[in-house]
């Protein structure tokens, strides 16, 4: 189904890219929750974070958006169209959050505010922003609804939070990430808290969204599948680092890492049984220590002495992927 | 709003305390300036008339006090300078340190560790003290004691509104509010206020009964009010004396003081409640099935 998809190569295009992180770290206290990853993302691409809890994932969504709070520290580059936005005033990054990049929350329980009805919510973005009328916003806020597919949207408008669903709830939260037209929407694992039926709705509605209006995608999931459906590239994180990334087609039907390759047997969807499926052994690195060499190195099967000794760098291997990983390219060609 | 009337109309317990604070309100705002020569009128031939009876006209239904005061035109007199003090007292300290707070608890740090401890240095100040010495070199008038007493009171607002904001400010609705790209302002407007209000509310209206007697207790020790000022505390607190001979002296104003808080806790009690969508639905939901039940 997504096999048509041109893939290679475009993870790092040749002309400045609609936004790019290089060695983004984001600490907090002696935690290292991010480590020095680089992400460039192009204009209408989507691009999957995936990793497992803990990995990071979530808290690069947050640092690129500015919403680490002290006392978290974000350290190193992160470009929207040419801008800097690590250290930038809150003023400054206010310029950016809606009409540049937009975020869809994990928790769509309580990401609208509880005392508001949803039309309120939705108009106030327009008439603080754009210095709208209560009537153009209220019409736009009618077609942003119905637009993420909710039915009569004129009766529902007067509606609190809690009278509608989980799932209406996080297109809700969609409707008011894109009110502003965002060049890049940060989805951070949208689809965590709803049932398996609701979750592809969202998923299919991102996807439209995206392809109508062209915005960039950055999809933060933990879900092998749900990476699959909404994403053309993959970066996989461990421990606050991209280990492997490139077309996700390519990297699931070859995986050039380790832990990527242990991931992929580890998802209960590729096994017919569930006696087949093999958890990854171990528990994710303590990330206030440091350490000498790969991070995956305690848990992986091919561990030799050079792994916790030397760490490996972040390299390319083919065209369009890379892998973190001293013998990539015998894991690639399926050793 | 209309929904909140009708809700209103619709719980008996919280209609009948609203009523009887407006009863109280109108009966001061009204009744205070028509009886105020009646109340400093004294008769010493009725020190001590007993209450319930009409011998010498409706003003003494009440009885009188120990220079044959109509208690009844006291105590009306006495509303209007208690709700004032109350009123602008809870109202003042609550406006204050509710901004305080949630401006203290949204950005954090120095400015939010400075606000805390200049609030701790208040409460170890003993409020009485810092009252009686004001107002011992300030002159005793209504302007100052309320803003001596708001400044004692700032300290609950200020905690009871920075807890609140630190746990709002956590919350994902705020952080999607920044997300889109929402002021520090409109952000402590629009998405913690809200949240704060019906909290404060109530501790404001818990707090109006506390003032009513901090006043008293000023005016009592006699740097409150001052004759011809009269409010219920003072009232209470000169018939303390009589207690054994005339309860009525004491009790009338005293009764006044608690149906007055009891009011005003019971409908704050309603506020907060139906302030939330959640629960207001809910008492909704349940106050038609119960029209539904009946029908």
């Amino acid at each position: 189904m997504i096999m048509t998809k041109e893939a290679a190569g475009a993870i790092t295009p040749a002309v400045e890219p609609l936004f790019s992180a290089r060695g983004l770290r984001v600490r907090f206290g002696r935690v290292q929750a991010v480590r020095g990853i680089d992400i460039d993302i192009a204009s209408g691409q989507s691009v999957a974070i995936l990793g497992e809890s803990g990995s990071g994932k979530s808290v690069t969504g947050k640092a690129i958006m500015g919403l680490i709070n002290p006392p978290g520290q974000v350290e190193g580059s992160v470009r929207f169209e040419g801008v800097q936005l690590v250290g930038r005033s809150e003023d400054d990054l206010r310029a950016v959050r809606g009409p540049g990049i937009a975020m869809v929350f994990q928790d769509s329980l309580d990401a609208l505010n509880p005392v508001f009805s949803i039309g309120a919510q939705i108009t106030e973005i327009f008439k603080v922003r754009l210095g709208w009328t209560g009537n153009q916003a209220r019409d736009e806020a009618i077609r942003l609804m119905t637009l993420v597919g909710i039915k009569e949207p004129e009766s529902r408008l007067g509606d609190y939070p809690h009278q509608f669903s989980g799932g209406m709830r996080q297109r809700i939260c969609i409707a008011m990430a894109i009110a502003l037209k965002p060049k890049l929407l940060i989805a951070d694992e949208p689809t965590t808290a709803l049932d398996v039926t609701v979750q592809a709705g969202i998923l299919k509605l991102i996807n439209e969204l995206q392809r109508e209006t062209g915005m960039a995608l950055l999809f933060v999931t933990h879900d092998l599948a749900v990476a699959r459906k909404v994403a053309e590239d993959l970066v996989v994180m461990y421990a606050g680092q991209v280990v492997e990334r490139g077309s996700i087609d390519e990297v699931f039907r070859r995986p050039a890492h380790p832990y990527t390759r242990a991931l992929l047997n580890s998802n209960p969807g590729s096994v017919k049984h569930w006696s087949q499926l093999q958890p990854i052994g171990g528990d994710p690195p303590d990330k206030s220590t440091t350490f000498a060499g790969c991070a995956f190195a305690p848990r992986c099967p091919r561990r030799v002495p050079i792994c916790t000794e030397i760490e490996p760098e972040l390299r390319d291997i083919a065209p369009g992927r890379a892998s973190r990983c001293h013998f990539a390219e015998d894991v690639f060609d399926g050793r | 709003m209309q929904g909140r009337i009708g809700l209103l109309l619709r719980s008996p317990l919280a209609l009948a305390c609203a009523l009887t604070l407006i009863t109280l309100v109108l009966v001061a705002l009204i009744g205070a300036p028509l009886v105020k020569d009646i109340a400093n009128t004294q008769n010493l031939r009725l020190r001590f008339f007993p209450p319930f009876s009409l011998d010498h006209g409706w003003t003494y239904v009440l009885g009188a006090d120990a220079l044959g005061r109509s208690m009844l035109a006291q105590l009306i007199v006495g509303a209007r300078t208690s709700f004032l003090v109350a009123g602008a007292t809870v109202a003042l300290a609550a406006v204050i340190g509710t901004s305080i707070g949630m401006v203290s608890g949204y950005v954090g740090g120095l400015v939010d560790a400075a606000l805390m401890r200049i609030s701790d240095i208040i409460v170890t100040i003993p409020s009485l003290l810092l009252a009686l010495s004001v107002l011992f070199v300030l002159e005793p008038s209504i302007f100052n004691l309320i803003a001596v007493l708001a400044v004692a009171r700032l300290p609950i607002y200020l905690r009871v509104s920075r807890a609140q904001t630190l746990e709002i400010r956590e919350r994902v609705f705020v952080e999607a509010s920044r997300a889109i790209g929402a002021t520090s302002a409109t952000i402590i407007w629009r998405d913690i206020r809200p949240l704060v209000v019906p909290t404060v509310m109530t501790v404001a209206m818990l707090e109006i009964a506390s003032v009513m007697l901090a006043a008293a207790g000023l005016s009592f020790l006699g740097v409150g009010l001052q004759r011809p000022d009269v409010d219920w505390g003072t009232i209470v607190s000169e018939g303390r004396e009589y207690l054994t001979r005339a309860w009525w002296a004491t009790v009338f104003p005293g009764v006044a003081i608690l149906v007055t808080a009891l009011a005003a806790n019971l409908l704050s009690n309603w506020m907060r409640s139906s302030g939330d969508p959640l629960q207001a639905a809910a008492m909704g939901a349940s106050a038609s099935r119960e029209e539904a039940a009946r029908q």
